[in-house]
């Protein structure tokens, strides 16, 4: 064999690393993760005073290969990448997948649709929700005349 | 757990022909400057610092190193082996020669 793993590579597992933190960032940032297909993809959700933050990890995904729909508190990710195969090479080891995914998010909170910013930078999307402001209720004093 | 100290491994694909190899891997959130792609002595090793905070709002976010190592045959010529680092995306080419020579690969 040509190329071979050594010990540090077999003592981590990819996959079980992505649903590890996925399980746990989901869990912190409180958000219902509505059914979705399988993917490689690593999502992380977090949540500040003003906004909500989503980082989605997509190597080798093109921008216009990435699709963000805002639709009340559901946001809806879609993104698909190919993996190619040099012409003319063989295979010595494959572990890159191809994708095609579809994620709804629902946000625990209002967003401004106005607010919302998108940026993709080496390969990682992230999107800036901001949040609608809460109207407090207001105490009003009513003076009765008597 | 310092998030520093956490290593992970990155999904790899290798190719080849009789010009010699191409391996690729998914490194999303790997910018050119915390990379290092090394070739000693026949072993290739890849490290990424992976940042998520990209916009430096979220300090508290984890940042880890992507860490891989490969044996590669004798017949590469390190002098020409490239990387290319694209949309989270690394790119080596290997290709066949004598020349056994480490160095350290300038990343694009």
């Amino acid at each position: 064999m040509l190329f071979r793993f050594d010990e540090i590579d077999r003592a981590f597992g990819w996959m079980n690393a992505v649903h590890h933190q996925l399980d746990r960032m989901l869990a912190q940032g409180g958000l219902a993760d509505l059914p979705r297909a399988d993917h490689q993809g690593r999502v992380t959700v977090e949540e500040t005073e003003g906004d909500f933050w989503l980082r989605a990890d997509l190597p080798g995904v093109r921008a216009e290969d990435v699709d963000l729909q805002l639709d009340g508190d559901v946001l809806t990710l879609s993104a698909r990448r190919a993996v190619e195969q040099p012409e003319g090479h063989r295979v010595h080891m494959q572990e890159r997948r191809p994708f095609e995914f579809t994620r709804a998010l629902k946000l625990p909170g209002a967003v401004d649709a106005d607010a919302v910013k998108a940026t993709f930078d080496a390969g990682v999307l992230t999107i800036r929700l901001g949040k609608r402001p809460v109207v407090q209720p207001r105490a009003i004093t009513v003076n009765v005349a008597r | 757990m310092n998030p520093r100290n956490r290593v992970e491994q990155m999904p790899v694909d290798v190719f080849g022909n009789d010009d010699g190899f191409v391996l690729v891997a998914d490194l999303p959130g790997v910018r050119v400057e915390d990379l290092t792609v090394e070739l000693d002595k026949g072993l290739l090793t890849v490290a990424g610092l992976r940042r998520l905070g990209l916009d430096g709002e979220n300090a508290e976010t984890p940042t880890f190193e992507y860490r891989r190592r490969f044996q590669v045959p004798d017949e590469i010529d390190g002098e020409r082996v490239a990387a290319r680092l694209e949309h989270g995306v690394l790119t080596v080419t290997l290709p066949k020669a004598e020349a056994h020579k480490p160095r350290r690969i300038p990343i694009s």
